[in-house]
């Protein structure tokens, strides 16, 4: 395309605008807004259609987990954590229950290893879906938002039969999981995976053959590869920059080093790019659950017994378990002190970077009617910013 | 720009007509999925109220709260969860966690009232169109948040153990005792079973914490009888703990045993009170027995003097002349009594209380006098010939085993009688190389007897004859004597009541014994009670209030001679309970 | 033997009544300590009491009793008519005693209550066997309870 990438503005070259002159508008988009993607606000300083300047704002959301681990036994963390990233519970549910299984020195049984890769696949595939319908609602297309979130609610359906629940699943508790798969479900796995599979390829064909998502999006909220380490980028953010950087390839947790996969890399780096690499991971998140499936051990326990629940102590420590999220890297730092509560928890949701400081600097220069849309492409999840 | 990129948008139109995902509700039906987190359920009878799914709740959405109709009663706290929507999160932790199994979610999830109140309600006691569903969360099969099974306690096997009178129970290791103790809820349950309302939630964390300082401190606030009762107790509180309703119970007993038998008798003193200031009054203890020494020992703390008057030759009483020593060995009996002892209590061996001194002289010299003499004699089969030299008694029997006394008791026994006199006795005779048979009226289901001795005793080679009525003993002309019984079925006669054995015409059983051990029954000595003491004995026994007073405002009575239960945990609360009172009565407050 | 009227037949029974307070009275006589003798003194209340009672019916002429027999729970039951407890009578002696002799009762008055020819009377023999099945099954209950706990 022959669109000019946003010009880049170094922090440094920050310009300060005068508000006093009148040639400004200051705009508020958010704290509800559904180009914000959650409760967040961007105050945008405007002159004509364009920003100039842009701060970010948090704290609309605030309900200070990390400090109500503190006060709750171990076990009772674990219906907590999920409400952390709200369309993504189980990588919270996986870090949380992993790093509890390091520091205690539990080794999770193979069966459980191969349900809950099953099961951070499955809401990868769920949230992506979600994001394509922001994304291309963003731009304008409703209905394909209409086509994914449905498809998310068949992913939700599954959800709902293996763990009971469609948004909360709390399904990865510290040990195993809580149940084995119920009879039938893995053959509804594969038979939504066709539907879900062929309504991809018909979104592919209308949002990435599209002559007014291409206008705009392309050349939009371009990243530049050398801010991918100074801001801390991950996840397809960063593969888009042309980083081929996956946890699931780097770190090798659970049953990642026994699936068959390479991790999608981009160049362009525009909102256009890592839209069309997000489709091409869902694809490949298909293909991810269908090798699962087959791997999936049909006998052997789910869950390695536990100490009681309500004095489970757990020897002191810390570590730090990531996890690949849609997003990029999503982290759990647990302490412990001993006792029968964790002492500290730190969560590191990789909105944190993207939609705070990479986007405040994203923004410059964009026409407003594409703030949305640039902040969607970031794909940022603000309950994840305020743990 | 390719003409594909304008074309291509306009495909979304093929999926115009198709048929909505979305429910047209109410039209439309869509259950929840079979394992779906709907509405609480609860199934009231099975539930204990024990509580722990409020512990485990991390939202505090639960709470144990009182119910019509039902009261707290052994093993169930009469109260039941309410939930309260407005805080729960359908985590179903309090379903994964629950002891008795009786918590479960609906799948139901659509629920529409315009009163907020509503929607804090006690599942299974306040009716739901969703109550008794089919379908719903559970607990997965093999899924247990909860250890239901106990750590097993080494013990001698049966043939080991029956060869001599060497303690079958081993004791719990650390590990054993912590991994045993981490099954705990501290639910709170058993301390209102236990006649001595023991902390037992306390003493049990005080194992999990490897504080065994705080956890002796904690057996010793209500039983000064830690290692008779770590292994004897007939321990109420385990068939009311909650993991029970769902599996093994805490072995609870062990591991009040485990605290006493870690501390060594030197070192009590570290972790117990030390006794109050002397008050200078003086009370008498009629009885060494576990009763009589609990409240020696709470008298004794409280800074009276105490003097307890036994008639035999060695304390403890039932502990020591009732129990055998592969149950309970005599040095842990000696500990628990050292240690009642060093705080000053005087104990007389060899005082008949009635014959020398008399109860009125008692009353005379101390300010206060507390009766607990038990049940020292066996009562008679009540068959024709049961005055045959050959029939013997039971508790005389176990007397004369602990005091190492030759038994005489031939090859062939026979026990009458299902209660722990009777297992004890067979145990003995066994011990001692006889062949033994236990007769019973009734089922091995109706003995009163600790189950647990029943499967020892059988498992040691005692045969049981159940559904045998006594009807004669004869003489065998041999020096032996032919006991004569009917058999007998089973019969309901009232609804509700436990049967009663109808003797089967005809079927009437003569065999021949060296010795016939009766064990049907004890009752109490009070012949030393005389008209003047004006102590009120109604049906054999001293009437008391609740504190254990008689009639007379300075004597108290409690112990197997008072109470209903006849054990000896019921026994040292009686004597916790009457110390305080004397204390009262002598001007102390009482604690 | 026979009895023509109701009058003839309450009398009979009460009499057995005041015959067992006697029975207790000379057990009293014997007993060697005082527990024995506030045991025995509970048991000639009792059996005043039913005495009293039957005077009452008597004077207003209906017998307000039910003929339900009660359960023999078999316990208890082996003294003779003409047996007596020693003197060092334990508690379990003094119960088989009572037990044995409203067992007697119940036995006779069944007896009678076959034997009778008028109807009336027939049915007030009825009643008096069910209480004294009572009687009998009150006695057996507390030997159960109090003596042979472990049989």
């Amino acid at each position: 395309m022959s669109r000019p990438k946003t010009p880049y503005v170094a922090p440094e070259e920050r310009a300060v605008p005068d508000l006093d002159s009148g040639k400004y508008l200051v705009m508020w988009q958010g704290p509800n807004h559904p180009g914000i993607t959650g409760n967040m606000s961007l105050r945008l300083v405007i002159e004509g259609d364009s920003v100039v300047d842009c701060e970010t704002h948090v704290g609309y959301l605030h309900r200070g987990f990390e400090k109500l681990m503190e006060r709750r036994l171990w076990m009772q963390n674990f219906p907590l954590v999920c409400r952390i990233a709200v369309p993504e519970p189980d990588f919270n549910e996986y870090c949380y229950a992993a790093a509890l299984e390091e520091l205690a020195g539990i080794e999770v049984p193979d069966k459980a290893v191969w349900l809950r890769t099953l099961s951070l696949e499955m809401i990868r595939l769920a949230s992506f879906l979600m994001w394509i319908g922001g994304q291309a609602g963003a731009f304008g297309h409703g209905t394909i938002a209409q086509w994914s979130v449905t498809m998310r609610d068949y992913v939700l359906d599954l959800f709902e039969e293996l763990s009971g629940g469609r948004i909360y699943h709390m399904y990865i508790i510290p040990g195993g999981v809580r149940a084995d798969v119920p009879p039938g479900f893995l053959r509804h796995v594969l038979e939504t995976m066709t539907v879900v599979e062929q309504n991809l390829k018909d979104i592919e064909l209308v949002m990435f053959h599209n002559a007014v998502m291409k206008m705009r999006a392309v050349g939009l909220g371009y990243i530049p590869p050398d801010w991918v380490d100074r801001y801390g980028i991950t996840g397809p953010n960063a593969r888009a920059a042309g980083f081929k950087r996956d946890l699931r390839k780097d770190r090798g947790y659970l049953a990642y080093p026994r699936l068959s996969f390479e991790p999608v890399v981009g160049a362009e780096s525009d909102a256009f790019e890592r839209a069309r690499l997000r489709l091409a991971e869902m694809f490949q998140g298909i293909d991810l659950i269908r090798q699962i499936v087959d791997f999936l051990p049909s006998e052997g326990p789910f869950r390695e017994r536990l100490p009681n629940p309500l004095h489970w102590k757990i020897p002191a420590g810390e570590t730090y378990v990531a996890a690949e999220c849609t997003r990029g890297e999503y982290g759990f730092y647990v302490v412990s002190d001993g006792g029968d509560k964790p002492r500290r928890v730190a969560v590191r949701g990789p909105s944190y970077t993207h939609a705070v400081s990479v986007m405040e600097r994203l923004v410059r220069g964009v026409n407003i009617a594409d703030v949305a849309g640039l902040m969607v492409s970031l794909h940022t999840y603000p309950p994840e910013i305020e743990r | 720009m390719d003409i594909k990129d304008i074309i291509a948008p306009f495909a979304v139109w093929k999926r115009a007509f198709e048929k909505p995902f979305t429910v047209r509700k109410p039209i439309d039906e869509r259950p929840g999925a079979p394992r779906y987190r709907g509405f609480h359920i609860n199934d009231a009878d099975t539930c204990v109220g024990c509580g722990t799914c409020e512990s485990i709740c991390m939202n505090k959405a639960i709470d144990l709260v009182p119910v019509e109709g039902r009261s707290p009663s052994g093993g169930d706290s009469g109260l039941r969860p309410r939930v309260d929507y407005g805080r729960c999160c359908w985590c179903a932790l309090c379903v994964d966690i629950c002891p008795s199994g009786s918590l479960g979610m609906s799948n139901e999830y659509l629920w529409i009232d315009s009163d907020p109140e509503v929607f804090r309600y006690v599942p299974g006691v306040d009716p739901k169109p969703w109550d008794g569903a089919e379908l719903g969360y559970r607990r997965a099969e093999g899924y247990r948040l909860l250890d239901m099974e106990r750590v097993p306690m080494p013990e001698l096997s049966h043939a080991e153990g029956v060869k001599s009178f060497l303690e079958l129970v081993k004791g719990y290791s650390r590990e054993q005792a912590e991994r045993e103790a981490d099954r705990c809820v501290a639910c709170g349950v058993c301390v209102a079973s236990c006649p001595a309302h023991m902390d037992i939630p306390g003493y049990i964390n005080a194992v999990r914490g490897g504080d065994l300082e705080t956890g002796l401190r904690l057996l010793y606030e209500t039983n000064p009888f830690p290692e008779a009762c770590g292994r004897i107790c007939t321990r109420a509180c385990e068939s009311a703990c909650a993991i029970g309703s769902g599996g093994d119970p805490v072995a609870i007993r062990w591991l009040k045993r485990y605290i006493a038998d870690q501390v060594e008798l030197a070192d009590y003193g570290k972790s117990l009170p030390r006794a109050e200031s002397a008050t200078g009054r003086k009370v008498a203890v009629v009885g060494a027995g576990p009763g009589g020494l609990s409240a020696a020992y709470y008298l004794a703390l409280l800074g009276h003097k105490v003097t307890v008057f036994e008639k035999d030759e060695a304390p403890g009483g039932m502990l020591r002349y009732g129990i055998p020593e592969y149950r309970l060995p005599y040095p842990a009996l000696d500990k628990d009594v050292d240690y009642i002892r060093s705080l000053g209590v005087e104990i007389r061996h060899g005082a008949t209380v009635g014959k020398d001194p008399a109860l009125a002289k008692l009353r005379e010299d101390f300010d206060a006098v507390y009766l607990s003499t038990g049940l020292p004699s066996a009562y008679r089969l009540d068959v024709p010939g049961d005055e045959h030299p050959r029939v013997l008694d039971g508790v005389a029997v176990l007397a004369a085993a602990t005091r190492g006394e030759e038994l005489g008791l031939g090859r062939r026994v026979a026990v009458v009688g299902g209660g722990n006199v009777a297992m004890d006795a067979a145990r003995t005779a066994l011990r001692r190389g006889c062949e033994v048979d236990i007769v019973y009226r009734r089922r091995q289901v109706d003995m009163p007897a600790d189950p647990e001795e029943i499967r020892e005793a059988k498992a040691e080679g005692a045969r049981l004859i159940e559904r045998a009525i006594p009807l004669r003993v004869e003489d065998s002309g041999d020096g032996g004597a032919r006991f004569v019984w009917n058999e007998a079925e089973m019969v309901q006669k009232e609804p509700g009541k436990r049967p009663v054995p109808e003797p089967i015409p005809g079927a009437v059983v003569t065999e021949r014994y060296d010795s016939i051990i009766a064990a049907i029954g004890q009752g109490p000595e009070l012949s030393y009670i005389t008209e003047a003491d004006g102590v009120e004995v109604r049906r054999m026994k001293p009437v008391t209030d609740r504190t254990g007073r008689t009639s007379v405002p300075t004597v108290f009575a409690g112990g197997d001679l008072v109470n209903e239960k006849k054990d000896a945990i019921s026994a040292i609360a009686d004597g916790h309970r009457a110390a305080r009172a004397i204390d009262r009565i002598l001007g102390g407050r009482g604690d | 033997m026979g009895y023509a009227t109701f009058g003839e037949v309450l009398e009979f029974a009460i009499g057995r009544e005041n015959a067992a307070v006697d029975f207790y009275r000379e057990l009293s006589g014997i007993a060697a300590f005082a527990a024995q003798k506030s045991t025995l003194a509970e048991f000639i209340a009792m059996e005043r009491g039913h005495a009293a009672m039957l005077e009452a019916m008597k004077a207003r002429g209906t017998v307000k009793l039910s003929a339900s027999t009660a359960v023999d729970l078999g316990a208890a039951r082996r003294v003779e008519a003409t047996d007596r407890p020693p003197a060092g009578m334990t508690f379990q002696d003094i119960l088989t005693a009572a037990a044995s002799k409203e067992a007697r009762s119940f036995e006779l008055y069944g007896r009678l209550a076959r034997e009778a020819g008028d109807p009336g009377i027939r049915e007030t023999f009825e009643r008096l066997a069910g209480e004294e099945s009572r009687h009998r099954a009150y006695f057996q209950d507390l030997y159960e309870r109090e003596v042979a706990r472990d049989n």
